[in-house]
């Protein structure tokens, strides 16, 4: 009877102490996220349209890495002289500890962009090129259900497209804000998860 | 012969650092990371951006080894651009008594070698100019701070001569008065470089 009492308050302790602690996110989530996207272009007074997604693995508690796919769909303006600005970006995110499923995270994310525009020169159309791109993110995700979560970031991005026919500036402010499915990898955190939902 | 030497160096510096990972603890750390580059300093005044991936490898508490790639684009006053490939690699000796520890800025110097590539184009008479080299060198300092015992930030500062073919860009003006990029390659060794500051993230995998 003691070792049962024993074990029963261990338990009681151990999810309060969790619940204490922290909120949901934890070491071993991968996230996934696909919605769509809004870009502006500060220098050319150009608004464009993506569908974006990405994949993130919590590596710790508080860092996870991440990749992103951003398929550009158009611009919004008829006469846009960007006709391809396709990107993908990999890095590291630093998420701050809060003590629920806010979850509000910054990174770092190096990537390159295929990009095209409608300029031509010496008889040529530009036929694009693959461009390095740096990028800061901000944003948060809010893990409200088991498998779901949701997901905003603001993206700020540096680049340049360079070729014979153009030379066009990819620095860009994008939002996205979408739903998110995740999976705990590893199963250790049962006792907080329970205890917290 | 140059790059016969170069692969020599560097399977002397493996040899070397699987030899002293038996010695230390923190040898053999192996970190992954993705790497931005800003170069300046080159392309009559014009700052390009980069972008690559890094491994890290330590060979003993006071010293690691980096090696990387960058991919850099830079416009050149909407006139030409430049294009550089670099595969490299660097020895970091840390300055501080405890290095890498969390939450403590871990200053560094560091010095090493790259294969390079290099392409200058020019919108005036659609010209353009490569060069491909085995020999850039190059030193600098930087700074690491760890957020998390696996997850840190790195910031280097490094300075990179081009040993082999100079390519000189310059901006001119025609008689119309429009500006044009003069590429030329003079003859004989040049130590002509750029700067290259790099932001990095970093995770430490385990052990090699």
């Amino acid at each position: 009877m003691k070792r049962i009492l024993l074990a029963i308050a261990l338990f009681i302790t151990t999810c309060s102490f969790a619940q204490y602690d922290s909120g949901y996110v934890h070491k071993g989530i991968l996230a996934g996220v696909g919605t769509v996207g809004v870009g502006e272009m500060p220098t050319h007074n150009i608004s464009n349209l993506y569908v974006t997604g990405n994949l993130e693995y919590f590596s710790e508690k508080n860092v996870s890495v991440r990749g992103d796919a951003y398929i550009f769909v158009n611009s919004t303006e008829q006469n846009s002289p960007l006709k391809q600005n396709s990107s993908i970006y990999f890095g590291g995110f630093y998420h701050f500890r809060t003590h629920s499923g806010f979850d509000p995270l910054i990174g770092l994310q190096p990537g390159a962009a295929f990009a095209r525009t409608t300029d031509s020169a010496y008889g040529k159309t530009d036929a694009g090129a693959i461009s390095p791109l740096f990028s800061v993110v901000g944003g948060f995700n809010f893990f409200g259900e088991k498998w779901f979560h949701i997901q905003a970031n603001i993206r700020y991005t540096v680049g340049q497209e360079s070729t014979q026919q153009s030379q066009f500036n990819l620095t860009e402010w994008s939002f996205n804000f979408g739903l998110g499915f995740n999976i705990d990898m590893i199963q250790k955190y049962k006792c907080v998860y329970k205890a917290t939902f | 012969m140059k790059t016969f030497r170069s692969i020599f160096a560097v399977t002397l510096l493996l040899f070397c650092i699987t030899t002293q990972a038996q010695k230390d603890s923190t040898a053999g750390q192996f970190s992954l990371g993705m790497r931005s580059t800003v170069s300046s300093f080159t392309d009559a005044g014009s700052n390009g951006l980069g972008a690559g991936g890094q491994f890290w490898i330590r060979v003993t508490k006071h010293m690691n080894t980096v090696w990387y790639s960058d991919y850099i684009n830079t416009n050149i006053q909407s006139i030409g651009f430049r294009r550089d490939a670099h595969i490299g690699w660097s020895v970091v000796f840390y300055l501080d008594k405890d290095p890498m520890l969390t939450h403590k800025i871990t200053p560094y110097l560091l010095a090493g070698q790259c294969f390079d590539y290099t392409n200058v184009y020019s919108d005036y008479f659609n010209n353009s100019v490569q060069r491909w080299s085995a020999a850039a060198a190059q030193g600098g300092m930087g700074a690491t701070y760890k957020l998390t015992d696996h997850f840190d930030f790195s910031v280097i500062a490094l300075y990179m001569m081009h040993l082999g073919k100079h390519v000189l860009t310059e901006v001119n003006y025609t008689e119309q008065g429009e500006k044009y990029l003069n590429i030329t390659t003079p003859e004989g060794a040049s130590l002509d470089g750029h700067l290259l500051i790099t932001f990095s993230v970093n995770y430490l995998l385990g052990k090699l």
